[in-house]
């Protein structure tokens, strides 16, 4: 194999941006915190249950979804599972109100059966209007066309008998306020035929893109619906949603927190290792160069295939054979740089304080935004720490004073 | 603290030599009209190293230009009201292979976590943007491994090739005289 080639194989399996559901057959065990499986086994125990997965940018928090709801779908269980992106149905930037119990209806009216009785006739005809919008004749008498009566009347030639009129899907875009309750039972009577006394769960990845004060607004009647009719959800959230105000968090029955893995732990350095040797052919890297990658990651693991990759880059326009730590030294610089980039004053005082501290106090949206752009990571034994790219390059460039006060 | 500096044709060797996936870069600009330059000069770059019609130079917004993309690598402007946007779209932007964003420091400092995690360390500035002549004369000369006397010669000669650089060099030496008329070639 030419030298090309080698790197060419190299950076393909190092890709950080790869959809994370082709990335599975590469995922390395962690020694602790397995998000999935603590999912996957609160699902098992109590079916009906709302979970949120919290966790900041690059932590793995959708190959933990995926595998969730592959271990629910592998355990010959009572239990279907279905994973959505609700990014890929529905604009995030508008109204989420009624959205996931519109995907939802969606997805059951798909694979309910085909004959169905007059009673699942009827919830099934709700639950379309609901989800995939509805366009009717109706006479003009009708209250659902009042608001157009008058605009009719001024029509030459008089009143029609009948007039058409379209009610569009709520996923795009939906304003269905608090009339989510009416659909508890539509729901209910539309899954029971199909799914008997087995139990449905959705996870719902995507919507931690949300902002965390937009987040806490956007699904609460959504879950609310979803759990009283007797549906499994798990929600991916932003990061902040752990360190803001609880009562969304209040909503969910149980709260499962997606940290970066330490490197500074030894237990910790040798998953980053692995992933990181895992994906790679062998000799591709020096050891110095995996030591270096894992330690300016931070922990963070789209941020470790990142720099793994960069290093690689570094490396074959430095004309090297192998990735060498020089190469890997470079990458973290980029990646340093990276993050510093845009930090505002304040940002650098908060920073610094923690630097010295490892403590944080989160006050408002300055704090929440440092946690969700991984400049700021908390640790297993509650400490905080700066993402290590970063402090190295605010502490070389003479930026940040690690001295006590 | 200013992003990474780069020369732009080892940028583009960079974003050239990871044609064959998907990956994010920003390039960071002075003002908005600089935005516009350096998309050209960028895909100028890009056009010799990369295959034929696998090249997109996109106008905002950035999701429809990768939609008219295809397949191709996108250089394409991002400006402020666009780039708050961009996290919530995250998805829909998935690309099969590169995407460069040109922006100011403003536009670029209003991009979302979730993105500017996509682009990692790949944030730069253009030493274009902050060098002097000398120092843009460095990097052509390094770029090309060429002195100011052969690329003089080679004007003289009119065997210059059709590449722009080499009109920009001769500018760059006062010896605009020398670049054929009716283009750069």
């Amino acid at each position: 194999m030419t030298r090309l080639a080698r790197f060419r194989e190299y950076m393909a399996r190092m890709n950080p941006v790869r959809d994370p559901e082709q990335a599975l057959d590469l995922y390395v065990e962690p020694p602790e915190d397995r998000s999935a499986d603590d999912i996957a086994a609160r699902f098992e125990l109590e079916p009906a249950c709302a979970q949120v997965l919290v966790g900041g940018v690059g932590s793995g928090k959708t190959t933990e979804v995926l595998r969730a709801v592959k271990r629910l779908e592998d355990a010959n269980s009572d239990i279907l599972a279905a994973y959505i992106d609700v990014t890929k149905f529905h604009k995030l930037e508008e109204s989420l109100d009624g959205v996931l119990v519109s995907l939802v209806a969606r997805a059951v009216l798909r694979v309910t059966s085909a004959k169905p009785e007059q009673a699942e006739q009827s919830a099934m005809k709700k639950l379309r209007e609901l989800s995939e919008g509805v366009t009717e004749w109706i006479h003009p008498g009708d209250s659902f066309v009042a608001s157009f009566q008058r605009s009719l009347e001024s029509l030459p030639g008089g009143q029609p008998r009948m007039t058409k009129v379209t009610r569009p899907s709520a996923i795009v875009p939906p304003s269905l306020g608090s009339r989510f309750a009416e659909y508890v039972q539509p729901l209910k009577t539309t899954i029971e035929p199909f799914i008997g006394s087995d139990h449905l769960v959705f996870a719902f990845d995507g919507l931690d893109r949300l902002s965390t004060a937009h987040f806490q607004t956007a699904v609460r009647d959504d879950i609310v619906t979803l759990k009283a009719a007797g549906i499994g959800v798990l929600v991916v959230a932003p990061g902040g949603m752990a360190f803001g105000e609880r009562t969304t968090l209040d909503l969910f029955d149980k709260v499962v927190l997606r940290r970066a893995f330490d490197p500074r732990v030894p237990a910790m350095r040798s998953f980053l290792e692995a992933i990181v040797t895992r994906r790679a052919p062998a000799g591709a890297l020096t050891s110095g160069a995996i030591d270096r990658i894992c330690r300016g990651s931070g922990g963070f693991l789209r941020d470790l295939l990142a720099l793994a990759k960069d290093a690689g880059e570094a490396a074959y326009v430095a004309g090297h054979e192998m990735v060498e730590e020089a190469d890997a030294e470079k990458a973290v610089g980029e990646l340093g740089r990276s993050l510093a980039f845009g930090l505002s004053d304040q940002e650098m005082t908060i920073l610094s304080a923690v630097a010295k501290t490892k403590r944080l106090v989160v006050r408002g949206e300055v704090e929440l935004a440092l946690i969700d752009k991984r400049a700021l990571a908390t640790q297993r034994d509650g400490t905080w720490s700066v993402h290590p790219a970063l402090l190295g390059v605010l502490t070389g460039a003479g930026l940040l004073d690690l001295k006590a006060s | 603290m200013d992003p990474t500096l780069i020369a732009l044709p080892l940028l583009a060797a960079r974003v050239a030599a990871r044609a064959s996936q998907p990956s994010w870069i920003l390039v960071v600009v002075h003002d908005d009209a600089a935005v516009g330059r350096t998309v050209n000069d960028l895909a100028d770059e890009l056009e010799v190293l990369v295959p034929e019609g696998d090249l997109a130079r996109g106008t905002a917004p950035v999701e429809d230009a990768l939609r008219l993309a295809g397949q191709k690598l996108v250089v394409v402007g991002v400006d402020e009201s666009e780039a708050p946007t961009l996290d919530l779209a995250r998805s829909r932007l998935q690309h099969p292979v590169p995407v460069v964003l040109v922006a100011t420091a403003s536009a670029a400092a209003l991009l979302g976590p979730h993105l500017r995690s996509w682009i990692g360390g790949s944030i730069f500035q253009l030493e274009a943007e902050v060098s002097s002549t000398e120092d843009r004369l460095a990097d052509l000369r390094r770029a090309y491994g060429k002195t100011d006397a052969e690329v003089i010669a080679l004007a003289e000669s009119r065997t210059t090739p059709l590449e722009p650089h080499f009109a920009e060099w001769l500018v760059l030496l006062n010896r605009g005289d020398l670049i054929p008329s009716g283009g750069s070639g």
